[in-house]
């Protein structure tokens, strides 16, 4: 691989922590070979909270695993960076990458009911993050994980500790999870729609923990959802994922406001949630037209101009990134 | 379970009666002609003795009273009392088995491990091909095979043909008997063992690469455990407790399995018992063997949803919390 020559470029950059830089990858299907990243390029800034959004099946999954190296067979990279702290972590070896994975960057995942281990109990599920990355033993480590699990508000931790995850309740989950992600004090958490299955109550406890977390701990999210009212909530910065590209990318304000692709306005419009943002009443929900086509039928080019309605010859080609004001940058011919 | 228990025992019973009365089958000869030394009023006497000239529904509450008081009369064929011989050798049997599960076990377990982490390789199929081909053997053919070639002179003598235990086995020491005893398990252990392999080898690969898809395994990967420890302690531990519940599964078949391979090698068994007495036509023996095996078939069942509810918190807890 000669991927190290650019792992140096992004090293100089110093509040940069996590980036990825043009990321292809694909699957291995039994009808051959699909693309599902076309060349992603996003960066995580030290402590702030980047949100990945996109209707399903656009990537976004795959892009936070990528920054874990957690992409397995069948899926495969077929070529960019994934630099953490200037290092390219695609070329980390077993030992590196156990010692990168939830010691550095640590990832949840949208599904609390299935993440967790059924047959250990949560006390044994965190305190394992904590011997293996800091060390503790078995004692001191039972010890720390009933703080850890207090501090992401979980009542009677010392009783929780020993439960077992059928025991608790979706919410609880979510932040035993939370907790074990954090116990090792990562710098980048990366968060897979941490709250899709919870209800809406919980869900705003869960997003309002992370966001306390970030900024007590100095860490670092990429928040990945399709939901803009989250986004407005709680991120910084925010990227539009479509068909494995990121359509615009900016901060929050920016992007919500000027909506430059046609893919955000869809999006923006077609939400719920999108009704109450900032106070603006829209009119009518909207939904996009059409789905997203499958890996396969993806379209060359700007991958949402089957279901653009300002679709033109131009589309077809490869989309030039446009610069909207100082961070706002957007792949839309217009 | 009593109702199944009880179910196993009236099929039984009418299997039985539905033969013909063993009284007068023996007095005929194979032609079918009877017998003159047989008279009317000795058959008589012999149904009268055996309980047969009740009518069926006395006979059929006698026998679950007989099961009920373990008083399960004699024998036709030797006048031994039915729950002595049961005595004898329901432990022979038991010990069969046990062993056999042991090994199969034993082998089972690290071979489907090692087929679900290296999926489709060459080993993998290697193996797979191996198992299946064992799992297509009759236990019987191989049975015989192995008693020519390996005992008895013909070709090698390396086992004993038949039997428990050689001529003067009262005189050895006890690890003398031992080892008497596990020269002459060893090729009915080879036979009742070598079929199981390919079911639960399969089984506990299936099982083991449902669990490494998991999110669970993906969350221990994320959190930055090690290969063997995401393999060896969060998929093991899910993928092994279906394992307890399989061996119910496998009790009832090795039973089965007990009545070929104890009568080829003439070890007197449950299912050599059971064997014979269905020849004799020994309806004492019979009914109580049946009744014996599904019992423990039974108690098997139970035993493992006792030791499911032992190793599974989430069945555990849930009883906990309900009492
Ligand atoms: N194992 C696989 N084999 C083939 N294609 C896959 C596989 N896993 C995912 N994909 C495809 O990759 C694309 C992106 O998937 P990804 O899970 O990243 O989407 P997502 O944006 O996270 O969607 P969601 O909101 O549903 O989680 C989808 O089109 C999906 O069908
Ligand atoms: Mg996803």
């Amino acid at each position: 691989m000669k991927l190290a020559v650019s792992a140096k470029k992004t090293s100089a950059k110093t509040k940069n922590l996590l980036s990825i830089e043009n990321l292809k990858t694909g699957f291995h299907t039994p009808e051959g070979d699909v693309t599902a990243l076309r060349g992603v390029s996003l960066h995580v800034n030290e402590g702030e909270i980047l949100a990945l959004v996109g209707e399903s099946g656009s990537g976004k999954t795959i892009t936070g695993l990528s920054a874990l190296k957690l992409l397995e067979h069948p899926a495969y990279i077929e070529s960019g960076f994934v630099n953490f702290n200037g290092e390219n972590i695609l070329e980390y070896d077993e030992q590196q990458i156990i010692n990168f994975r939830g010691c550095k960057v640590s990832m949840i995942f949208q599904e609390p009911m299935t993440a967790l281990n059924p047959v250990f109990t949560i006390g044994f599920q965190i305190s394992e993050v904590l011997q293996t990355h800091l060390g503790m033993d078995k004692k001191e480590s039972m010890k720390k994980a009933v703080e850890l699990l207090k501090d992401v508000g979980i009542s009677e931790p010392a009783i929780r500790v020993k439960n077992y995850p059928f025991q608790l309740s979706g919410g609880m989950r979510q932040r035993a999870m939370i907790a074990m992600a954090l116990a090792a004090s990562p710098k980048l958490l990366v968060a897979d729609e941490p709250t899709t299955a919870l209800d809406v109550t919980i869900q705003a406890q869960i997003l309002a923990l992370l966001k306390n977390l970030s900024r007590k701990e100095k860490m670092a999210i990429l928040l990945i959802t399709h939901d803009l009212g989250i986004v407005a909530q709680i991120a910084d910065r925010v990227a539009v994922m479509y068909g494995g590209d990121i359509m615009e990318t900016g901060p929050v304000k920016d992007v919500l406001e000027k909506r430059k692709h046609p893919y955000t306005r869809g999006l923006f419009e077609s939400l719920p949630s999108a009704v109450v943002v900032k106070g603006k009443q829209l009119k009518k929900l909207k939904p996009i037209p059409g789905q997203v086509p499958s890996l396969k039928e993806m379209p060359e080019g700007c991958p949402f101009r089957g279901r653009c309605d300002k679709e033109k010859k131009e589309c077809a080609e490869e989309i030039k990134l446009k610069t909207s004001g100082k961070n706002h940058k957007y792949k839309c011919i217009y | 379970m009593i109702p199944t228990l009880i179910g196993i025992v009236t099929i039984t019973f009418i299997l039985v009666k539905m033969r013909p009365d063993p009284v007068s089958m023996n007095a005929f000869s194979a032609e079918g002609m009877k017998e003159s030394s047989a008279s009317e009023k000795y058959m008589e006497d012999m149904r009268k003795y055996f309980g047969d000239d009740k009518p069926l529904y006395v006979q059929y509450f006698k026998t679950f009273k007989n099961l009920l008081t373990l008083d399960l009369g004699t024998s036709r064929i030797d006048h031994k009392p039915v729950t002595e011989k049961i005595a004898e050798a329901l432990p022979i049997t038991l010990a069969l088995n046990i062993i056999t599960i042991f090994i199969v076990y034993l082998i089972s377990v690290p071979l489907g491990v090692f087929s679900a982490l290296n999926d489709s390789s060459n080993w993998d199929n290697f193996v797979t091909f191996i198992l299946y081909l064992l799992y297509s053997l009759p236990s019987f053919w191989v049975a015989l095979l192995l008693i020519k070639y390996l005992s008895g002179g013909d070709y090698l003598n390396l086992f004993p043909l038949a039997g428990l235990s050689s001529v003067g086995y009262d005189e050895f020491s006890l690890w003398q008997k031992w080892q008497d005893l596990m020269w002459h398990l060893f090729l009915p252990i080879v036979v009742s063992v070598y079929g199981s392999f390919a079911f639960l080898s399969r089984f506990i690969k299936s099982s083991f690469m449902e669990a490494l898809k998991s999110d669970y395994i993906r969350t221990a990967k994320a959190k930055g455990m090690t290969k063997r420890r995401v393999v060896y302690i969060h998929a093991m531990r899910n993928s092994l407790i279906p394992l307890i519940t399989l061996m119910a599964g496998i009790l009832p078949e090795l039973f089965a399995g007990s009545v070929i391979i104890e009568s080829i090698f003439s070890i007197p068994g449950m299912g050599k018992l059971a064997f014979d007495s269905i020849h004799s036509n020994d309806h004492a023996v019979i009914i109580a063997v049946v009744s014996f095996s599904s019992f423990l078939t039974l108690l098997g069942i139970l035993m493992s949803d006792i030791g499911y509810t032992l190793v599974d918190p989430r069945i555990s807890f849930e009883k906990e919390e309900a009492a």
